[in-house]
């Protein structure tokens, strides 16, 4: 019920409203007034996961470069919950005025609805889908001392041993422990996963030798990769990482697993074309600016430029993909 | 001498103009969240984020660690002074600190949990600067199977932490494993007892729940009952500790500040386990310990320097693994890489500036805070001289919009009106509400701990015994079943005795 | 020698007693597994067993000791602080914490046994002005504050 309540209020930070005001009219009734003056007020950017993580951390780079080219305060909203259903899930309810977009991604749009039950929402025809941000690979990391040190031992390991072989990732239901899954389909082995509450207690589990092997997206791996405290198996990028020349892909290895987590911008479905085309240039020319490309290179992501119409077709595409990954994952609540 | 080199290098970080005036911003909004009840340093933390943008990356972080050392000061003094926990640790402060505010020792309950935190941040500052990298193996070498018999023991001594029925006590401590069980599953991601509510996939809130049985429960206790608490008004006397609390105090802060050093450095439950285990431990050895639970000034000592100790040893994962304990930290992962710099095993070498001026900021934040805070205890005490009718609807307020500003959501506040009710039935029926937190808080981790254990060893339980720091915790378990068992079934005795 | 038993004890009791069935019944949704790999049944069948059976321990324990009666239960002074925060609750995303708090206030202030107005109206207006200052101004949490602030 209160989702509901609280999507039809705007955000209103009054430090930041007061210079809003300044700037355009007093902000009464957003989405009582037509597309022709958007953005006529603060615009509220729904982050579906926790304040720190990577999707709050993409959304608060592009939202103050988003802030700067609009004109208008970009707040960024924390509203985690349900596999980032319960963020997701308010914005689709919202007024289709612009006013309320939300960071969609890989667990809200593609996976999280075939694993939660009680999500209301089609991932697809309940948003208007305005543009991708950036894509970001995965990567099989392994402990030092483990058994097996590359992609083909450690199958060849699970092969020996069936049932046996652990894998680490950062929950049931996350894109990784999609991998894992994948990995054991068309290797034809079996694995034991072994999820967690997060991916920083994976690693701490993985640098400790309690796991062998974990899957965890690049970013948040890549400094231990460099530190040498954990060994990188394989990517699942199509092709190398610029950043780890060295480390290969799945399918060289001869496994055809390709997977990114990906974060992008949609709104509630219904909102005007004009204001998902301005939206749109806006965040791809914000990407695109040295600063902000340099920055989402460092966490080892790809920004894509993108037209709404191609984001929208991913996202069907990605919706698709994955519902028979999950149910083969026995993850599903149901 | 290296860490002196080092320290000093840190103090020259840190005693910049900007820095200080970072650190003592963080303070003074630490303390204020930490004393505003149900607001928390998560919320405020990622409201000032974009606020970090523009400084540099270690005067933000200095800001952001100022922030949560000083709610961990500032908590303690709602919990004394109106019983509003709004986490674990002030949870076990309430129990005597609360007690000793109804006795007219306000004063000396909160200038002993300032000092005592101060001692403690200090001694566990300069820990994590001597030796944080070698402390890391602590925090790498407990297995699931340790974890669990952590978790286990923590559970077990939780049933000595209020006074009365011990059955009653243990009952509702699995009565909260129970509910702390609600939510979604983290191994297999199934929805348990959520009656498809979304708010309820993350499970009860732990503040809305703790306010509700202890603050809310309290304010309706206090009004049905005029004559006692107008008497209490009457009898404030003191603002600081005599020499005797003193004395006494001694002893229960330095094995405070020892057993929060080393437990805060486990990554999830450590902060809560560490004022848990300093009060028990204090419970079981002090000469004082039949005042425990009616205002012992041991029983806040003891928590209040584990607690403080915890906060900052909880920051060695963070800076020498990049692995962030728990959610502050895992915001301030976030602000560092919006900075550009990605936290990790090397930060150390990568970023001395950081280390050593966060360090030694962490040292000059705890004295501002212990300067801000005993001047305030005057203030906090004449507080508790307002007329009841104009407190508790004050009181009332505050909780409402500091549960409501956790998720920005109604739900958390009907949550609190839900266990404000079940606080009030339980004081009715002698049913303490400490365990059932403790419980809540323990049970989720052990169960997930338990799992991964038993998943990994393939199903055989040996793993509890074989491994030597669970076999030691276990056993640790057993002793305090026994110690537990030998008084009550010789009272039983002695009562069938009596009223045979 | 016959007693009167312990009312809080039976009270408490049967309450854990019902709730651990409650959470029992509701928990055969969830497959317990085996103990290799519990599934997201087996701990709560645990917890609520024990829990079940620390009831019935408590109910005998209460039947065996001495009377202990059940006070009073304060309902006026319960319904009203609990009806203040509700409507704090439900009213204040949709009218702003203005008049969200003055309502809690209100409702809160009729569990006095003397009712004050003037009191009241000076203690809202302190209340206001007091979290304007903390919560907007000084915090800048987000929260409505006006009825058009949606």
């Amino acid at each position: 019920m209160t989702g509901e309540t609280a999507a039809i209020r705007a955000p209103l930070r009054r430090r930041t409203l007061l210079a809003a005001a300044a700037a355009a009219s007093i902000p009464v009734r957003a989405h009582a007034q037509g597309a022709g003056a958007w953005p006529n007020g603060p615009i509220r950017f729904v982050v579906p996961f926790a304040p720190g993580g990577t999707t709050d951390i993409m959304a608060r780079l592009v939202g103050e470069r988003l802030q700067a080219r609009l004109g208008v305060p970009v707040v960024v909203e924390n509203r985690a919950g349900a596999g980032a259903t319960v963020g997701s899930q308010m914005v689709a309810s919202a007024p289709p005025d612009g006013q309320t977009i939300v960071m969609s991604n890989i667990a809200s749009h593609a996976i999280s609805p075939s694993v939660y039950r009680g999500v209301r929402y089609d991932p697809v025809k309940d948003f208007a889908h305005i543009a991708m941000v950036t894509v970001n690979p995965s990567v099989m990391v392994a402990n030092p001392k483990f058994e097996a040190q590359s992609l083909a031992e450690y199958i060849a390991l699970a092969k020996a041993r069936p049932g046996q072989v652990n894998y680490a990732t950062s929950g049931a239901g996350s894109s990784n422990h999609m991998i894992g899954v994948r990995l054991g389909l068309a290797a034809g082995i079996e694995l034991v996963h072994v999820p967690y509450r997060g991916a920083g207690p994976a690693m701490t589990d993985v640098i400790a030798g309690v796991v062998g092997v974990m899957f965890d997206s690049l970013p948040s791996a890549s400094s231990h990769i460099r530190a040498g405290s954990v060994k990188a198996l394989a990517v699942s990028s199509e092709e190398r990482n610029p950043a780890f020349p060295d480390v290969p892909t799945f399918r060289e290895q001869g496994v055809d697993i390709v997977s990114y987590s990906w974060f992008g911008i949609s709104a509630p479905a219904g909102t005007p074309a004009a204001i998902v085309e301005r939206l749109n240039a806006e965040t791809r020319a914000s990407i695109a600016e040295p600063a902000v490309a340099a920055r989402l290179d460092e966490l080892g992501g790809s920004p894509r430029d993108w037209s709404a119409a191609e984001f929208t077709a991913f996202v069907a595409k990605e919706y698709e993909t994955w519902a028979p990954v999950v149910k083969a994952s026995g993850a599903s609540a149901q | 001498m290296d860490l002196l080199n080092n320290l000093a290098y840190g103090f020259g970080v840190a005693a910049t103009f900007q820095n200080l005036g970072a650190c003592l911003i963080g303070a003074l909004l630490g303390t204020a969240i930490g004393v505003l009840p149900g607001i928390g340093p998560v919320a405020t933390i990622s409201l000032l984020l974009p606020l970090t943008f523009g400084m540099s990356s270690t005067t933000a972080i200095i800001m952001l660690a100022g922030i949560y050392y000083g709610a961990q000061y500032g908590g303690s003094t709602t919990s004394i002074l109106m019983n509003l926990p709004g986490e674990v640790s002030s949870v076990i402060t309430a129990l005597d600190g609360y007690q000793m505010a109804r006795n007219g020792e306000a004063g000396p309950a909160l200038a002993v949990a300032a000092l005592g935190s101060f001692f403690a941040g200090s001694v566990a500052t300069l820990l994590v600067a001597a030796s944080g990298p070698l402390l890391t193996s602590v925090a790498l070498s407990f297995g699931p199977a340790d974890y669990f018999s952590l978790m286990f023991l923590g559970l077990i001594v939780s049933a000595v932490l209020s006074e009365g029925n011990v059955v009653k006590s243990i009952a509702m401590m699995v009565a909260g494993v129970g509910l702390g069980l609600v939510g979604t599953d983290v191994q297999t991601g199934q929805q348990r007892f959520t009656f498809d509510i979304p708010e309820l996939s993350d499970g009860i809130g732990f503040a809305p729940m703790a306010m509700g049985m202890f603050g809310v429960a309290e304010i309706i206790r206090n009004l049905e009952m005029p004559e006692v608490r107008d008497a209490l008004k009457t009898k404030i006397t003191r603002l600081w500790l005599t020499k005797d609390q003193f004395r006494r105090v001694i002893g229960p802060v330095l094995r405070g500040t020892a057993l929060g050093s080393i437990v805060g450095i486990l990554p999830g439950g450590g902060a809560s386990l560490s004022s848990m285990g300093a009060y028990t431990l204090e419970r079981r050895i002090s000469k004082n310990k039949h005042n425990f639970g009616k205002g012992a000034i041991e029983g806040v000592a003891a928590p209040e320097s584990a607690n403080n100790a915890a906060a900052q040893t909880s920051f060695i994962p963070l800076l020498t693994l990049g692995i962030p304990a728990n959610a502050v930290m895992a915001l301030m992962v976030g602000a560092l890489i919006i900075q550009g710099i990605q936290p990790g095993p090397r930060m150390i070498e990568a970023q001395p500036d950081l280390f050593w001026g966060l360090i030694a900021s962490m040292w000059i934040g705890n004295l501002m805070l212990v300067v801000i805070n005993l001047p305030l205890i005057g203030m906090w005490v004449r507080l508790l001289k307002v007329p009841y009718d104009l407190m508790y609807p004050a009181i009332l307020v505050f909780c409402a919009i500091g549960v409501y500003s956790l998720n920005n959501n109604s739900f958390d506040v009907f949550t609190t009106v839900v266990f404000g009710f079940l606080g009030y039935v339980f004081s009715k029926i002698g049913c303490p509400p400490a365990p059932m937190l403790i419980g809540f808080v323990l049970g989720p981790m052990m169960e997930e701990h338990l799992r991964r254990a038993m998943l990994l060893s393939r199903g055989d339980p040996m793993v509890f015994i074989e491994r030597p720091i669970s076999a030691t915790l276990l056993g640790l378990a057993l002793l305090a079943v026994i110690a537990m068992a030998l008084p009550s079934i010789r009272k039983t005795k002695d009562e069938a005795m009596a009223g045979g | 020698m016959k007693r009167r038993p312990d009312a809080q004890d039976l009270f408490a009791g049967v309450m854990f007693v019902a709730f651990a069935a409650f959470m029992l019944w509701l928990n055969t949704d969830h497959p317990i597994g085996s103990a290799r790999r519990m599934g997201p049944g087996y701990m709560p069948m645990l917890a609520f067993g024990i829990l079940g059976v620390l009831g019935v321990a408590i109910v005998i324990g209460g039947l065996l000791t001495g009377p202990n009666l059940i006070g009073r239960f304060a309902w006026r002074d319960m319904v009203l602080i609990l009806l203040a925060m509700v409507v704090f609750g439900l009213t204040v995303e949709r009218l702003g914490f203005i008049v969200s708090i003055a309502l809690c206030v209100g409702i809160a202030s009729l569990a006095e046994k003397v009712w004050k107005p003037l009191r009241v109206v000076g203690l809202i207006a302190f209340l206001l002005a007091l979290c304007w200052f903390l919560f907007i101004w000084y915090l800048d949490i987000r929260i409505p504050v006006f009825p058009w602030s949606y």
